[in-house]
């Protein structure tokens, strides 16, 4: 006879990094229900963005989410020079770009190693894991801190990147590139993993939009948006092709990232050759005023900032809209039917920022 | 040194809550473990089960449903056990000390051994304030024993 | 130049295209904007003081397309989850922070998304309401 059971699924979980809590309701060993809980790590960012003056908040909103923070600062900037009608010297755009890539890198890499952990494929996230130790050297070198780099300021960059370090990274991101390889093979043509992540949490292409999904979770059912094509910072000569896979499975969704690694080893290296010889920050001028939208792409997807001034040293309002927030409510879309042994690998595949979500 | 000593000075085992950190500390955590700095050749394994913990390492802010949750996994925790506090958010608040949900460090809620700054601390710092924490909760163990006997 | 001596540039407002909308159109606006394939992407509140400015915004391929409605406080608002389920976080949200009173969410927390009964109420508001929740006396 069928039983239903309910089984909460984290906040501290064995194979769960974040602190998400998933009502699930089963039916044997079939997910019926899955409901969301989280709150477990909000702050309150947003409010404390009205309190402090509009300058402080580059490193408040850079300590929003650790794994992409440089992006987070690089959105926050961008709406404010837009607002205060500040020009970024081009060279500042591409090493934005640079550093934005290598995050995404990094962010995909421990992305990888994550995922193989939550079927249990131990060795394959040490090498992940390996290997993105080789972006966290360039980090250091390059901007002097490994996880939260504060390179990005109102107005352009707040250091450059000398010509030996830009060598040493080209040379880095070639041994990382054998390596990811041989590993991103593993994850693509392994028996055992296939079987784990093909046909697993299917969302289809209309349900990801009607859901309102974001970045790679978006892409792998088909649907060719990414906010890149924008073409903030240097993105407008660096034109970037979204990466799309059609399936709409967990597999698909690795697929997507593994060619976004492709894809982001290549921008680096355009971006180096084609790194023009200007200053790297302007100074700004007056202080911003109005409302407007600023969007990038982060690893886990689009991200939107709102901000709204009014002339004086605090900002009145700024929205902060990650890309983990809009993939909430795909995942529980994805999850009833599938078994319970497959949910960490769902949960997994969207990858989940909580602390992004609940900022 | 009884046996259970000996074993628990040279292989703790972690437990590793977040309680509304930025992820940048939990990184962190997770990169000691892999490859390059690899504690798990001293022994050190990380799991999910706080029954099994030795050392509790605690990373972020702490607000009041996170707080319930961290107390409980305390509890849960046999003794000796050792708190340590990653990261400028786990000891005052940092940069969130002012937000409203935010109640403060761990040790608003903990008592805590050890505190290891930073944003985020380097691994190897990290390894350090466990490796201090193994020092003290020996002490703690030692100055227990003598005080039965 | 020090910091307060810095003029207060024009007002920038590239937030476009934004259609105003009344309140009560806004679920019939947002199933036009469904019948076109958009994307829900969030919505913004904004506390204006006497009114809630709330933006929806939807992407159009790479543009963004946005719905301005703007309601008085202590007004009702209708959820938009029938039609974009995918909104219900941040109708939570507002709920929540704000203490805009959303109607009908598909996936209602009550207004306990992110923080326990302990806590103070709407902190994202500009104006409390005064009531000091239980357990809590400041
Ligand atoms: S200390 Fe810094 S890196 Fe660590 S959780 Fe806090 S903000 Fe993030």
């Amino acid at each position: 006879m069928a039983q239903r059971t309910v089984i909460p699924f984290g906040p501290q979980h064995p194979v769960l990094p974040e602190p998400i809590q998933l009502k699930l309701t089963l039916k044997d060993e079939i997910v019926e229900e899955a409901l969301p809980h989280i709150g477990y790590v909000h702050r309150g960012v947003e409010k404390a963005a009205e309190r402090m003056d509009y300058t402080q908040n580059v490193f408040l909103v850079e300590r929003i989410c650790g794994i992409c923070s440089f992006i987070h600062a690089l959105c926050y900037c961008q709406g404010l020079e837009r607002l205060m009608g500040l020009e970024v010297p081009r060279r500042a755009a591409y090493l934005r770009v640079i550093w934005s890539e290598l995050h995404r890198l990094q962010s995909h890499h421990l992305w990888l190693g994550l995922y193989a952990d939550a079927f249990g494929f131990e060795s394959l996230f040490m090498e992940f894991w390996r290997s993105r130790e080789m972006l966290m050297d360039i980090f250091e070198k390059t901007a002097g801190s490994r996880v939260i780099i504060s390179a990005c300021c109102i107005g352009g960059v707040r250091r450059d990147i000398s010509d030996q370090h830009l060598q040493e990274t080209l040379e880095t991101l070639k041994t990382l590139e054998a390596a990811f390889d041989k590993s991103s093979e593993v994850m693509l043509n392994d028996y055992t993993v296939k079987k784990r992540t093909v046909g697993k949490g299917v969302l289809q292409a209309d349900k990801a939009i009607m859901l309102g999904a974001a970045g790679p979770v978006l892409r792998a059912s088909g649907v060719e948006q990414d906010a890149r094509q924008t073409g903030f910072a240097a993105y407008d000569e660096l034109r970037v092709e979204p990466v799309v896979e059609t399936a709409g499975d967990c597999y698909a969704r690795a697929k997507v990232r593994i060619r976004e690694v492709r894809q982001s080893l290549d921008l680096v290296r355009r971006a180096i050759a084609g790194l023009p010889d200007t200053d790297i920050a302007v100074r700004p001028k007056g202080r911003p005023n109005g409302r407007t939208i600023s969007r990038v792409e982060q690893p886990r997807g689009e991200l939107l900032y709102f901000l709204a001034a009014n002339g004086s040293q605090k900002l009145e309002r700024l929205r902060v809209r990650t890309p983990t927030f809009a993939n909430v409510a795909p995942l529980v879309h994805m999850l009833p039917g599938s078994e319970l042994a497959d949910v960490p690998v769902i949960v997994l595949s969207i990858d989940p920022c909580i602390s992004c979500t609940e900022r | 040194m009884g046996l259970i000593d000996i074993a628990r000075s040279k292989s703790p085992w972690i437990l590793h809550f977040d309680a509304g950190a930025c992820n940048g500390c939990d990184i962190e955590i997770l990169a000691c473990l892999t490859p390059v700095y690899d504690v798990e050749r001293f022994g050190i394994i990380n799991i999910g089960n706080p029954k099994h913990a030795d050392v509790l390492l605690v990373t972020g802010t702490v607000n009041k449903r996170s707080a319930r949750v961290l107390r409980n996994l305390y509890d849960q925790m046999p003794d000796p056990k050792a708190v340590v506090a990653i990261g400028a958010c786990a000891l005052s608040g940092g940069v969130f000390h002012e937000c409203y949900n935010v109640l403060g460090g761990v040790d608003s809620v903990l008592p805590v051994d050890v505190y290891v700054p930073g944003c985020a601390p380097k691994p190897e710092a990290i390894i350090e304030g466990v490796v201090m924490a193994l020092g003290k909760m020996q002490e703690r163990e030692h100055a227990r024993k003598r005080g039965a006997a | 130049m020090t910091e307060a001596a810095r003029p207060p540039i024009a007002p920038v407002c590239d937030v476009q295209p934004t259609r105003p909308v009344s309140v009560g159109d806004l679920v019939a606006a947002v199933e036009a904007m469904a019948a076109r394939r958009l994307r829900f992407v969030t919505a913004t509140c904004l506390d204006m003081g006497g009114r809630f400015d709330i933006y929806y915004h939807f992407a159009d391929g790479v543009k963004l397309d946005n719905l301005l409605v703007t309601i008085p406080r202590e007004a009702e608002l209708p959820s938009i989850t029938a039609v974009y389920l995918g909104a219900f976080l941040v109708e939570n949200e507002m709920k929540e922070l704000f203490g805009i009173n959303v109607v009908d969410i598909a996936i209602d927390y009550k207004g306990r998304l992110f923080m326990t009964e302990l806590d103070q109420p709407h902190p994202m508001a500009k104006v409390q309401s005064g009531a000091t929740p239980a357990g809590q006396g400041e």
